[in-house]
């Protein structure tokens, strides 16, 4: 839920720095983008607001909650064996969020995809994993927000034809330095892939998970240092105080903070 | 400023449960150049193979102690590859996924810890012939911890708790697991122990898969990708680098030692033998 304070961020980078040319994005930051990129600002802002427990609903996974008593540790084990089953079974069931149900609410919602073109055109980054390689995708129809949203093990790998694609996210926490253009200047990067809430360590389930999102969290350090300027969105930890507007305003005031300072350093010169 | 002549040449050894037992052709070689590592740095497997070595300086010592092992640890062997290859009954399959629900590891915690201490008993780093350090994976913070102080057996242990198998290890407050997961190849940490050169050796095993029968496998597949790219940082850093990649072989075939070091040897006889020879030589002081 981080991702909800990129919309905070984002109002201050428009209001310091201006609209950006490119909105390049991966994983639940996609859905920020590309609301932001063809609907504006406060249209997302307002969005957001109305549908954030909607959100919550779906993208809310029992292997995040901490057991706190007896019935809960059983629940979750429960939870835990069948998305095993699941996950073991077939590659086209879903893991831990519903996405059948996940899917046709955002191809719902962001019906306004297929109606008209962006202000600002919003690429999103997949992982193709048969070739090891990312990859670039212009958000133009609603079904393109699948592959960059397959967040496993959250959410089940994209099947397209032969191939296998999942969200960078899954891969490296955030997507790549965008490619460069004669008329960018700066690549900055909203980071709001937490670097802490591992899962723990009460079963070899967890520990397994927490080691895969190790990986991801150290291949993020090393994709942080190909941009230009990033700013730090996953902390504090966002669970301490999950409502829209509070996280909203944590991202517009780290971003303020952040750019002010960068003025004062004269870093956009 | 050392002259390439006079080059303190650093021994980074890899993680990889089994295959590690191929660290011990490179060592052979070396002893065989009269060429003994400055330092030596290991992740999981590499830090048991490293450990020993530096506590003995004897290679002959070093492939005893994994034939003794491995005869020894024969029936947790027979039933880790049972397990892990799911060819156990399906009562002994749901025990799998119940176990790995409920516990820390589908091993006892003490399989490891007890072998390790027969080899290492009460050796410290500082009892080690040349510096000698290990890295494991601190499991609270996601970081990676050069241990080179202290116990060995103790700095080995949890290097070497493969996720899953062994259960993570606490050593002051901290719990770990296995040094390969954020550090397959510890060479940063050669040069931290004073290197000026690097030998990095890999024995990982990252067989490129096309299909996927669940997602699990997928995710699975993943992961190994983010290894590779880890690695493949980590070896950037190497002057010398050894990949023994064509033991095909997963990690948990301990029962394989004596192919794998057939395989190893031949291996690095094809590949590496030469090029090491005249890599050494290059940056051997001269008499």
């Amino acid at each position: 839920m981080s991702a909800i304070r990129q919309l905070g961020a984002a109002r201050a980078l428009f209001e310091n720095l201006g609209k950006p040319l490119r909105i390049a994005t991966t994983g639940v930051g996609t859905l920020v983008g590309t609301f932001l990129g063809f609907q504006g600002l406060d249209a997302a802002s307002r969005f957001f607001s109305e549908h954030f427990s909607t959100f919550l609903g779906f993208l809310d996974v029992s292997i995040f909650s901490r057991p706190q008593n007896f019935m809960e540790k059983g629940t979750r084990f429960l939870a835990d064996f069948a998305t095993l089953v699941r996950a073991s079974s077939s590659t086209g069931k879903r893991i831990f969020v519903n996405s059948q149900q996940f899917f046709a609410y955002l191809s719902d919602q962001f019906s306004f995809l297929e109606e008209k073109a962006g202000d600002i055109p919003v690429f999103a980054s997949v992982f193709d994993i048969h070739s090891e390689s990312m990859q670039w995708r212009q958000i133009h129809k609603p079904s393109d927000l699948r592959a960059p949203l397959a967040i496993v093990p959250y959410i089940e790998p994209c099947t397209q034809g032969k191939k296998v694609f999942v969200s960078t996210q899954s891969f490296q926490g955030v997507c790549p330095r965008f490619p460069e253009e004669k008329e960018i200047s700066l690549h900055l990067c909203l980071d709001s892939t937490s670097e802490k809430d591992f899962l723990g360590s009460a079963s070899s389930f967890e520990i397994l998970l927490s080691c895969d999102k190790m990986r991801t969290q150290e291949l993020k350090r090393r994709a942080l240092s190909g941009f230009d300027r990033v700013i730090n969105l996953w902390e504090p930890s966002s669970s301490e105080d999950a409502r829209f507007i509070s996280l909203f305003q944590q991202g517009f005031v780290q971003a303020s903070v952040q750019v002010h300072k960068w003025k004062k350093q004269n870093l956009f010169l | 400023m050392s002259s390439s002549t006079d080059s303190k040449i650093g021994l980074a050894l890899g993680a990889g449960g089994a295959r590690g037992f191929a660290h011990l052709i490179v060592l052979q070689k070396l002893q065989e150049l009269d060429r003994t590592p400055s330092v030596i740095t290991g992740s999981s497997m590499g830090s048991v193979i490293g450990a020993a070595y530096a506590l003995t300086m004897n290679t002959r010592v070093v492939e005893k102690m994994i034939h003794h092992f491995v005869r020894k640890l024969s029936p947790q062997i027979q039933t880790l590859v049972k397990r892990l290859e799911g060819k156990g009954s399906w009562s002994d399959q749901l025990d799998m996924a119940l176990k790995t629900l409920t516990r820390t590891s589908s091993l006892e915690a003490d399989t490891l810890y007890s072998m390790l201490t027969e080899v290492f008993g009460k050796a410290r780093f500082s009892d080690t012939k040349v510096p000698f350090g290990v890295v494991a994976t601190d499991l609270e913070k996601g970081v990676t911890e050069f241990i080179d102080s202290g116990f060995l057996v103790d700095a080995v242990c949890a290097s070497s708790t493969v996720p899953g198998a062994f259960p993570p290890v606490r050593l002051g407050g901290t719990q770990f697991v296995d040094g390969g997961v954020l550090r397959v190849v510890p060479v940063f940490e050669a040069y931290q122990l004073g290197a000026d050169r690097v030998i990095g050796v890999d024995v990982g095993d990252r067989p490129v898969q096309q299909e996927f029968a669940s997602s699990l496998e997928i995710i699975s597949y993943l992961n190994a990708i983010k290894e590779k790219r880890i690695l493949e940082s980590d070896l950037g850093g190497a002057s010398f680098r050894i990949f023994f990649d064509s033991l095909s072989l997963p990690w948990y075939r301990f029962d394989q030692s004596i192919e794998i070091l057939q395989k190893a040897r031949s291996h690095f006889e094809t590949y590496y033998a030469k090029e090491l020879e005249r890599f050494v030589t290059d940056h051997t002081p001269s008499t």
